[in-house]
């Protein structure tokens, strides 16, 4: 049967289809809806970790155990997996563990597009790169088949482009997996180092076992003949764009791109005239290919480094080396007017805005991190100094303390969202309570993973099919930890979140904010009625706009509000010093 | 059109904003692609983009495709879901590639901040890019349904019509994206969406409605003030006064008359009306006035009628004559004033709002005792006429009941809720209703929203219709004795308006009737000359 699969639904597929019936991960666009579309399949366990170190873990030991397992993260989500992932190809797999990295070219969603083909190489171990839907199903079969035969975790590498494109796929019967028998076996699962220095010679042999199959294996590293001029060695989304951009050439496609399968390499490359590399992001390829000895006509030197490819990006680079092979440019055809931009904005009646208005009217130094709330950075709100990556708020704001002293630390607060605090931010916290600082953490508790889509997590009550589970208690963990103050305002009461803020600046010791306020787009909340300008009351002074809601805006020289965006969240009534906003209510407003 | 388009192989692009519906549009679309028996590929981008930012979703079909994006200048067909995102993706046509456009403006929130401007011309710009550029009131037909979330499928429709794919593989891939219940209504925006672009004329007269009406109360009016201005445009208007011996309906008269809004013709008892004119007004000179002699009711009424079949008057009001009478007379197969309509009373009142006021309107407390569904169809199609001539082009219509609840037992809701079907089904046109609810959500926001509903409708009603004469009654002459609101209403369905105030009515009342008659006339008079045949 045919269908239309986006590349991560064909891998949640694939996975099914190998006989895997667990998987867990942390959400993270662009990889977030794999395991939410593997757990429509029946009897599978999909499970959110609170971060992908722990998820890592956990499937390692369920792999260690017998039963085959994925895990998923996005490509900074690698990061902090990174160090089980190191070890883990050092002991080997008992049933198959897959790790899928989404990558993210072009930074869609993303704070950096680092390319994870590199860890694959760093970690040592396979690395498979699907170009399609349909490959990203049979790629995640045939990994499982190679983690088992070889006894090693394997690599998945998507990128935005392929888990987020929907192409053809045809579909097939599961099959049916035993869990495997555990068997103790310290010399391989305890890495002592006197165990650990003879599983690193072993890894070196599959290495090169591995790559003696890649040389062989003619379904997954495929040429397709052309040009016998031009060669093109590429891999994942970048050949689809290469084979359309320059269709006679010949082309090398690595599906298992690392380790290289250097015979069939050199092969290739006596074939053609003029050998090329075209890949998205990093020279992964053209370093090793060059290292081997092999000309490279064009890289990296023709392709860009940064961004995402395209069929014109590659088009373009070939334009002025191959003629006669690219289409000629189509005309460049420029609109004379320039398009405002749109970028993305909190949501009307989102929690976070009150917390963001009052930071920026406070004129703190506020240390990020990862959600929705980073959004809160851009103007107007401009609340937000830095945004490192997970976790790093908390840790950052007691970093500016060190460098500054406490008068530091009076104007400096740290935000993050209760899904990344749980993932990152607890021992951070730990560690200011511990060093005995003095910042203060507000946590912003929308009850959900917003950003990626409204995931569960231990703070929510809910699993990763929405089903009921216990739930985390952020104001008993921070005061076990030894937080002694730790607040909980309403971030739609503008005052109340000033003056709480305010203390708790002044305070000589740790101190924590909770602004609870459940998501208003998982939610679909209404706060009260729509808000309403009286236009004879209002001055234009501009202060509602200061709030960045898209539900407040111009229009023909006076200020509106959208009845049907307004969620009746009350924060441009509360800041209005006119008094000319107030709720469209008819009771009371006429006598 | 271009005929290299209509090859099912394409390159596609639909832009907008996020929640428009753009990436159910594109899934539709692929899905149509595949039952075609093509390669596909489907491009967007999740996670931040989703956040009120702006969307893109490629699409791309034919035999072999490899890239699943759309480079620039490669675009076969941009489905635009608002007009400034247009922009943004017309790098990507070339210049025989097919444009739709959505006509909606959805203002990006830097314009508060950085001043930004909201390009205007956006149509001028698209028609240099391309030949073939359409404007598709997709908004506009969606809301006519009922229902603003079908926007993208009525765009499906105007981009079904460009590709070589049977019709019914477009509709079948709709209805397994669609739940079951919307599923008529969804196939309905369809076809209209296919319409647009299949026969021009009718886009270019949305086209022009729409433009006339970007902002549904931007020309409505909303107070009587307003009305008694709006009217006093067109001093030639004749009100026919029947039964002019009595002092409320004369010095109505003749304040119409004052305020440039009607000039009355007055029949009547003459000795008695010019009692009247030498008690109250002896500063006028009274050949001016058109009085007729007649002193029987019977003679009135019908004389009364007479001058509105000879196009000597315009409106007829009714003073001091018997109402059964006078009607017998408007009612008279032969020679009344029958257009084969229902007739019908729509009091409308003023109602103050926080900025200001809105005019409100009730119906029928004064034809027909226990309307049918059927009657109830041209009860609303009355009132809706009349909202129209006071320029409210989509009236939003409330059925009340006791409560939102259909019950088999309870008529009012049951024809209701068929009523409500009709409307979203597009068989009943130029306003959005809804209903069964009660009068609180139907008026009152706060009500609506307690109550969990949040419709075009509840809680900013214009026309509220109830299930029997005695209700709308009550619920008029309420507004009037415990409110205090001012009032007009006249009665529609028949050759011209009629206006019969309550014996009880102020001369206040009778004047904004007269007013509300002048529009009421001058709107079925402009219907008349665009439904008459060019010649």
């Amino acid at each position: 049967m045919k269908t239309l699969l986006s590349g991560n639904e064909a891998i949640a597929r694939g996975a099914y289809e190998a006989g895997v019936r667990f998987g867990t991960g942390y959400p993270g666009t662009p990889s977030t809806e794999i395991l939410e579309a593997f757990a429509t399949y029946k009897d599978v366990i999909a499970e959110w970790a609170p971060n992908e170190k722990v998820a890592l873990e956990v499937g390692f030991g369920a792999a260690v155990g017998g039963r085959r397992t994925f895990v998923t993260m996005k490509h900074v989500g690698l990061n902090v997996a990174a160090d089980p992932l190191f070890s883990a190809a050092y002991a080997g797999v008992n049933a198959g563990l897959v790790i899928i990295s989404a990558d993210d070219p072009g930074m869609h969603s993303s704070q950096n597009e680092q390319d994870n083909r590199h860890f694959a190489r760093a970690a040592k171990i396979p690395l498979l790169e699907p170009s399609s839907s349909q490959e990203a199903k049979e790629f995640m079969k045939l990994a499982f088949e190679l983690s088992e035969h070889f006894d090693i975790p394997v690599l998945v590498r998507l990128t935005t482009r392929i888990s987020h494109s929907k192409t053809v796929c045809t579909l097939d019967e599961p099959q049916h997996e035993d869990l495997k028998p555990y068997r103790k076996n310290p010399m391989k699962n305890v890495l002592l180092p006197a165990y650990a220095r003879p599983r690193h010679h072993v890894l070196e042999e599959t290495l090169k076992k591995l790559a003696d199959y890649g040389n062989k294996a003619f379904q997954i590293n495929a040429i397709d003949v052309g040009s016998s001029d031009v060669g093109i060695i590429t891999s994942g989304i970048a050949y689809q764009y290469s084979k359309e951009a320059i269709p006679e050439a010949s082309f090398l496609k690595l599906g298992l791109s690392y380790p290289l399968p250097q015979k069939l390499i050199r092969y290739f490359a006596q074939m053609v005239k003029r050998l090329y590399i075209v890949e998205e992001l990093e020279p992964f390829l053209e370093e090793q290919i060059r290292a081997m000895g092999i000309e490279v006509h064009g890289g990296k030197d023709i392709i860009p480094i940064t961004g995402e490819l395209n069929v014109e990006r590659v088009a373009g680079a070939f334009r002025s080396r191959e003629p006669g092979l690219v289409a000629s440019e189509g005309t460049d055809r420029k609109i004379e007017v320039s398009v405002p931009d749109r970028p993305p904005t909190l949501c009307p009646g989102c929690g976070h805005r009150g917390v963001m208005y009052v930071l920026h009217k406070l004129h703190l130094t506020v240390t990020g991190d990862i959600g929705c709330y980073t959004l809160g950075a851009l103007p107007p709100l401009k609340a937000m100094d830095t945004c490192l990556c997970m976790g790093a708020s908390v840790s950052m704001a007691y970093g500016m303390e060190v460098a500054h002293g406490e008068k530091m630390a009076r104007k400096t607060v740290a935000v993050i969202g209760d899904s990344t605090f749980i993932h990152s931010g607890i021992t951070a916290l730990t560690n200011i309570v511990y060093n005995q600082g003095v910042s203060t953490i507000i946590i912003l508790d929308n009850h959900t993973t917003a950003m990626t889509g409204h995931q569960g997590h231990p703070g929510t009550g809910k699993n990763l099919t929405r089903q009921h589970a216990p739930e985390f208690d952020f104001k008993k963990l921070c005061e076990a930890i030894g937080v002694r103050r730790v607040r909980v305002v309403d971030p739609y009461n503008l005052e109340e979140t000033e003056t709480v803020v305010k203390e708790e600046l002044s305070a000589d010791e740790t101190s924590v904010i909770i602004a609870a306020a459940p998501c208003v787009l998982e939610k679909k909340i209404i706060q009260g009625p729509p808000e309403k300008v009286i236009l004879e009351k209002c001055t234009k002074c501009g202060v509602c706009f200061q709030l960045g809601c898209a539900g407040v805006g111009m229009e023909n020289g006076e200020v509106v509000i959208d009845d049907l965006l307004c969620t009746g969240c009350t924060l441009c009534e509360q800041v209005c010093t006119f008094d000319a906003v107030i709720p469209l209510t008819e009771e009371g407003d006429h006598e | 059109m271009n005929k290299d388009m209509r090859k099912p192989e394409s390159n596609i692009l639909l832009c907008g904003v996020g929640g428009q519906g753009i990436l159910l549009a594109s899934e539709i679309l692929s899905d149509v692609a595949l039952a075609a028996g093509l390669d596909v590929k489907k491009s967007e981008i999740h996670g931040m983009a989703q956040r009120g930012g702006s969307v893109v979703s490629h699409v791309r079909f034919g035999e072999t495709v490899y890239a699943p994006t759309v480079g620039p200048g490669d675009a076969d067909m941009i489905i635009s879901f608002e007009r400034m995102e247009t922009l943004r993706y017309l790098p990507y046509a070339k210049p025989d590639s097919v444009i739709l456009m959505n006509d909606m403006r959805v203002n990006p929130t830097t314009m508060n901040i950085k001043r930004a401007y909201y390009p205007e011309n956006v149509e001028d710009i698209c028609r240099k890019f391309t030949r073939s550029f359409f404007v598709i009131p997709a908004l506009k037909i969606a809301r006519q349904l009922g229902n603003p979330k079908i926007v993208s499928v009525v765009m499906l429709g105007a981009a079904s019509h460009f590709y070589d794919i049977p019709r019914e593989k477009w509709q079948d891939a709709i209805a397994r994206r669609v739940p079951e219940k919307f599923r008529d209504l969804n196939m309905e925006a369809f076809k209209q969406g296919r319409e647009v672009v299949r026969q021009p004329h009718i886009h270019l007269t949305l086209e022009a409605e729409q433009h006339g009406n970007v902002d549904r109360h931007g020309t409505a009016i909303v107070s009587f003030d307003q009305l008694l201005a709006e009217a006093s445009k067109t001093p030639e208007t004749r009100v026919v006064i029947a039964g002019a011996h009595n002092p409320a309906a004369l010095s109505a008269g003749l304040e119409a008359r004052k305020l440039g809004i009607a000039q009355p013709i007055f029949i009547g008892r003459k000795r008695e009306i010019l009692d009247i004119f030498e008690t109250d007004y002896n500063d006028l000179e009274m050949d001016e006035f058109t009085i007729i002699d007649e002193s029987d009711d019977e003679t009135i009424a019908k004389t009364a009628v007479e001058t509105i079949r000879n196009k000597e008057a315009d409106i007829l009001l009714k003073g001091s004559v018997n109402t059964t009478i006078l009607m017998r007379a408007v009612l008279d197969r032969n020679k009344g004033l029958r257009t084969g309509r229902l007739l019908s009373d729509t009091f409308v009142f003023e109602y103050p709002t926080d900025t200001g006021s809105r005019l409100i309107m009730i119906t029928d407390g004064g034809v027909t005792l226990q309307p049918t569904i059927q009657q109830k169809l041209e009860i609303i199609r009355n009132a809706v006429e009349v909202a129209h001539a006071l320029g409210n082009a989509y009236p939003r219509v409330a059925l009340l009941a006791a409560s939102e609840t259909i019950h088999p037992n309870v008529t009012a809701t049951m024809d209701a809720a068929v009523i409500t079907d009709m409307n979203k089904d597009g068989q009943i046109t130029g306003c959005i209703i809804e209903g069964p609810m009660a009068l609180d959500v139907a008026v009152s926001q706060k009500a609506a929203q307690i109550k969990g509903m949040k419709s075009e409708v509840a809680g900013q009603a214009d026309i509220l219709v109830t299930a029997s004469i005695d209700t709308a009654n009550v619920l008029a002459k309420s507004t009037t004795y415990f409110a205090g609101f001012r009032l007009a209403h006249v009665i529609v369905g028949a050759a011209a308006p009629i206006l019969i105030p309550s014996r009880s009515d102020t001369s206040d009342a009778k004047l904004l009737s007269i007013a509300l008659g002048n529009l009421m006339n001058s709107f079925m008079k402009q219907r008349i000359a665009e439904e008459a045949p060019v010649s």
